[in-house]
């Protein structure tokens, strides 16, 4: 014991004489910048999969670009973040980069070779277009050759792909000048933002076609016009995402009668209208990116309609149980939709068959037809007002029509069709109908006061069950299928859980979280961040979560837990997964969720979340060892502070960690680093007072315990032994190292505007008592960190803790109480003697009798 | 002005104008010059602390220029920013040293902060090696 003491103290005191390291300081000062770096690239990287995956969970109805500039931003992210981590630890991960390269070499082959036939095709004609492949073709397009391939009545024609449409922008320059001038452009003024639009619209009137799109377009629109009207074709927008859940209607453009010769200049002037005004301040309104927008064209054989018009399958104003509804124009339909004719109306009940209910005219003057060279207007006769536009038995054909397209698209449609000479009807475009929601949706407030209200949504839906409360000693492999996930931290070792369960609740966390992610995925609903959830819901207590409304309510609220609540667009009906959603998976899946499992390796590394997860993890352990070094071998530059502790306590500043112009004699109030002054008013807070020998007898104890073995050993001796501290500091951390007394203290933390960023991590260990009472102040420790919320684990006489994701306020609280929590528990092994003393010590610290003083309290054991 | 000075490096006259124009009116000392070579020669002339770097230019690439420039001026640092990413010149880049591969658009605000944290990081490495300080404030 003696020598194992003095071996102690010897390393002590070497390291009070070391020389001033300037390199050991600026060694310290480059690793923690690069923890900061770390810390950025991890959050970004984790924006970007949030984005991803909620691209996918809206109906995957986005292109392939927009995932290739994505994976793009964000391998460089992962890489730098390798980068960063081998330079924090000295190179200790060198595989990861080797994982890093492997996925990468995954996606790049999904990316070529997954498109199989189809990757370069730039035109496409539409009976030969599959399922799942609207990222090449556009929605439109896509919904299209849907009908086509069901032997619905289409007009033929063909598609100019995604890639055409890239091709073109790369070739011509344009995308590359779009990049930039959105750059140029941030935080310009509506008037730049439309001279912009303006300008960018008459540079692709203007721009070159790659001459293979030239040639492929020309020969394929002379074909196709052989089989219009009048030799005719019309070019139409089916941009990816367009008609969705983002409609873009009208706002892209439609050339009709088209001569095949000007097929080149009209597929210009259909992508031009991407970059109209309207088009873009649509955009910007939606969240949605310029650079983003994808647009492939639609050229069909032009059609030479007796009538025209628009069908809504349900009145969008019913609730889903409204009439069908045809609108419809003599000629041609676009004055319907431009809204320049008021139309005939017909109105039809939904039954099989359907029934019409009944007819009203619109009193059309005039009709739109083909000329020459386009389009004309044509007065309507007296017969020609009379006649109405289609007859009872094509109106009923119609709406048979419409229904089978409800039933095909599983939702509601708004179909744009035509009548042609023969009395042939045929459907031009069906896309998914705006339906407001019914009233039963809208009563879904209930009469129950809520348990609590707030948090973030992190997947909408409702779900009830029992709630399971994780906690110490809590497995989370008895939670029960059904069950509701209350959890202090959005943790991703909770997913386990999930697919079992009907709501998730966390205190803390946010919706770009590893577990947020994983909700959305496993399209569990669940609310993250409330803040109180753990403390307001008992455990096996009955309760509903509606994420979206962000309550939770006691019991089972029953018009809650129905069948999610419908929203106003149903969502289109999932066709195979298109390839490239794998290529997706591999950079948003999470495999690694549980730091402490032996899987929690280099080679598990699967995906980039992998990566970035581990990366995470590990930066913590690595930055902890920062202090090491520092115990080993002071760092020139330290200063010491001048305040009343019983140990020397050094600072060194990696960066606006301690006032400018602090010397030699550092005053506390110099230490301006946001966590490191918080850690420090624990430290300093006079209500413990370390310095006072313990009372040797308490009221209450004497009689429990034997009063010589609550003497504590003098404190001058303590003191006299030259022990050192040293805290690391800048603006926003803290690594704080210290012996005191016999044990050693290690304590970790982040504190800035990143909730995200945030954590403590803290360790204890050693003693100088017997291995019992070690123990048993180990245990003290443990409790007292449980009951401040860290997620705690003890070995012996060993105990780490750690907390993340908490707002800045509770940190610096947290840190402040650590402060106090260090000196309170120093030699407290000399008082440990039975495990009721640890009960009775934490009950102390909580009510703040740091110095027990003996007040007759209930908390003393009898 | 800055107490670091910055040159930003693009084929594209009209925007490496703006985008001079926009960090000298928020207070940052830039140059600017339309290739490669032309950097170089900058450098060789007038002290630079942070490069703003574009990747795909006419003659010398940005990945050419960056990896001269890591040879010659170690501690300079190089942010790549880049209207045509690849991840190939992505993981290049960044394992030349480039302190960061940014994709264009980027807000200013975005990238006057990379080239404060760059600046920083430069400041830190030159005491680290014990070569003269840039000029600070």
């Amino acid at each position: 014991m003696v020598k194992r003491l003095s071996k102690f103290l010897n390393r002590l005191g070497r390291n009070g004489n070391g020389a001033p390291d300037k390199t050991l300081h600026g060694d310290l000062k480059l690793r923690f910048r690069e923890f900061k770096y770390l810390l950025r690239a991890n959050n970004e990287v984790l924006a970007i999969i949030a984005e991803i995956e909620q691209q996918l969970a809206e109906g995957g109805q986005v292109g392939l670009d927009f995932l290739r500039s994505r994976y793009i931003a964000a391998s460089a992210k992962v890489y730098k973040m390798i980068r960063h981590l081998n330079h924090i630890s000295g190179g200790r991960y060198p595989q990861l980069e080797g994982a890093f390269h492997r996925i990468r070499a995954d996606i790049d082959q999904i990316l070529e070779e997954g498109g199989g036939s189809r990757s370069g095709v730039i035109i496409l004609p539409l009976e030969d277009l599959e399922q799942g492949e609207s990222h090449l073709a556009g929605s439109k397009a896509s919904n299209l050759a849907e009908l086509a391939r069901a032997g619905l009545p289409v007009p033929p024609g063909f598609v100019v792909t995604t890639e055409a449409f890239r091709r073109f922008m790369e070739f011509s320059g344009l995308g590359g000048q779009l990049r930039q001038a959105v750059m140029i452009l941030e935080g310009s003024s509506p008037e730049d933002v439309e001279t912009f639009s303006h300008l960018l619209e008459q540079k692709v009137l203007d721009a070159p076609l790659p001459p293979e799109l030239e040639k492929e377009l020309m020969a394929a629109s002379q074909r196709l016009g052989g089989l219009g009207a009048r030799g005719l074709i019309s070019l139409r927008s089916s941009a990816v995402g367009e008609d969705t859940q983002s409609s873009f209607a009208g706002l892209y453009r439609s050339m009709l009668g088209v001569i095949p010769a000007d097929a080149a200049q009209a597929f210009r002037a259909v992508v031009a209208a991407l970059y109209s005004p309207e088009a873009v301040v649509y955009r910007r309104q939606r969240g949605l990116l310029d650079q983003d927008a994808e647009m492939a064209v639609l050229v069909q054989a032009m059609l030479e309609p007796v009538a025209s018009g628009v069908m809504y399958t349900t009145d969008p104003l019913g609730g889903g149980k409204g009439p069908l509804l045809i609108s419809a124009v003599r000629g041609l339909g676009q004055g319907l939709v431009d809204g320049s004719v008021d139309p005939d109306l017909y109105r039809l009940e939904r039954s099989h068959p359907p029934l019409l209910l009944d007819y009203s005219s619109g009193g059309q003057g005039e009709s739109l037809g083909l000329g020459a060279s386009g389009l004309s207007r044509h007065s309507l006769d007296a017969a020609g007002r009379e006649e109405p536009p289609l007859s009872e038995g094509q109106a009923l054909e119609l709406a048979r029509l419409g229904l089978e397209l409800e039933e095909r698209f599983a939702c509601p449609q708004d179909v744009e069709w035509a009548l042609t000479e023969p009395g042939r009807l045929v459907i031009l475009q069906s896309r998914p109908l705006q339906v407001l929601a019914a009233r039963c949706g809208e009563a879904a407030a209930p009469s129950v006061e809520p348990l609590l209200s707030g948090g973030q949504t992190a997947r909408p839906g409702a779900g009830a069950g029992p709630a399971f409360l994780v906690r110490p000693g809590v497995e989370l492999k008895d939670f029960p299928s059904g069950g509701v996930l209350v959890a202090k931290s959005s943790s991703p070792a909770l997913a386990a859980a999930l697919p079992r369960a009907a709501a998730l609740v966390t205190d803390v966390g946010g919706v770009a979280g590893h577990l947020a992610s994983l909700s959305r995925e496993m399209g569990v609903p669940a609310l993250v961040g409330t803040g109180l959830a753990t403390k307001l819901i008992a455990p096996g207590q009955e309760i509903t979560v509606d994420a979206g409304g962000r309550r939770v309510y006691p019991g089972r609220v029953a018009q809650l837990t129905g069948p999610e609540p419908s929203t106003a667009l149903c969502r289109p009906r999932p066709g195979p997964t298109p390839y490239w959603h794998q290529a997706a998976g591999l950079i948003t899946k999470l495999n690694l969720t549980d730091p402490h499992s032996p899987r929690f390796t280099t080679a598990r590394c699967a995906t980039f979340h992998d990566i970035i997860r581990f990366g995470h993890e590990m930066s913590f352990k690595e930055m902890f060892r920062l202090g090491d070094k520092v115990g080993r071998d002071p760092g020139g530059g330290a200063l010491r502070l001048e305040a009343r502790l019983p140990f020397e306590l050094w600072f060194i500043d990696l960066g606006d960690g301690l006032a400018s112009g602090a010397g030699p004699d550092l005053k506390p109030e110099q230490v301006v680093s946001i966590p490191g002054a918080a850690l420090l008013e624990g430290l300093l807070d006079p209500s413990v007072d370390w310095n006072r020998p313990r009372p040797v007898s308490l009221k209450g104890l004497a009689s429990v315990f034997s009063a010589s073995l609550l003497t504590p050993p003098k404190d001058g001796q303590v003191r006299d032994m030259g022990q050192r501290a040293y805290a690391i500091v800048s603006a926003e951390y803290i690594n704080f190292n210290c012996r005191v007394g016999y044990h050693f203290t290690a304590l970790d933390s982040f504190c800035g505007a990143q909730q995200n960023d945030n954590y403590i991590s803290f360790r204890f260990h050693g003693g100088a008592a017997t291995e019992d009472r070690r123990q048993l102040r180990a245990e003290l420790i443990e409790r007292l960190l449980s009951d401040m919320d860290f997620s705690v684990e003890r070995t012996g006489d060993q105990v780490s803790a750690f907390i993340k994701k908490y707002p800045a306020g509770r940190i610096l609280e947290l840190l402040e109480e650590l402060g106090r929590l260090v000196l309170f528990t120093r030699q407290m092994d000399m008082l440990m003697s039975g495990r009721p003393m640890v009960d009775w010590l934490a009950q102390a610290f909580a009510e703040k009798n740091y110095n027990l003083a003996s007040n007759g309290g209930e908390g003393e054991p009898t | 002005m800055s107490p670091f000075k910055v040159l930003v490096v693009d084929d594209e006259r009209d925007f490496l104008e703006s985008l001079v124009r926009r960090l000298q009116r928020r207070s940052v000392d830039a140059a600017g010059v339309t290739s490669g070579e032309a950097a170089l020669e900058h450098l060789e002339r007038q002290r630079a602390d942070v490069v703003v770097l574009d990747v795909k230019m006419p003659g010398m690439n940005g990945i050419d220029v960056l990896r001269r420039i890591k040879q010659l001026y170690p501690e300079v640092e190089v942010i790549l920013l880049t209207g045509h990413a690849s991840v190939e010149s992505g993981v290049e880049g960044l394992a030349l040293q480039a302190f960061d591969y940014l994709i264009k658009p980027v807000k200013l605000d975005e990238l006057i902060e990379r080239i404060m944290e760059a600046f920083d990081r430069r400041k830190v490495v030159s005491e680290l090696a014990g070569t003269p300080q840039p000029a600070d404030s």
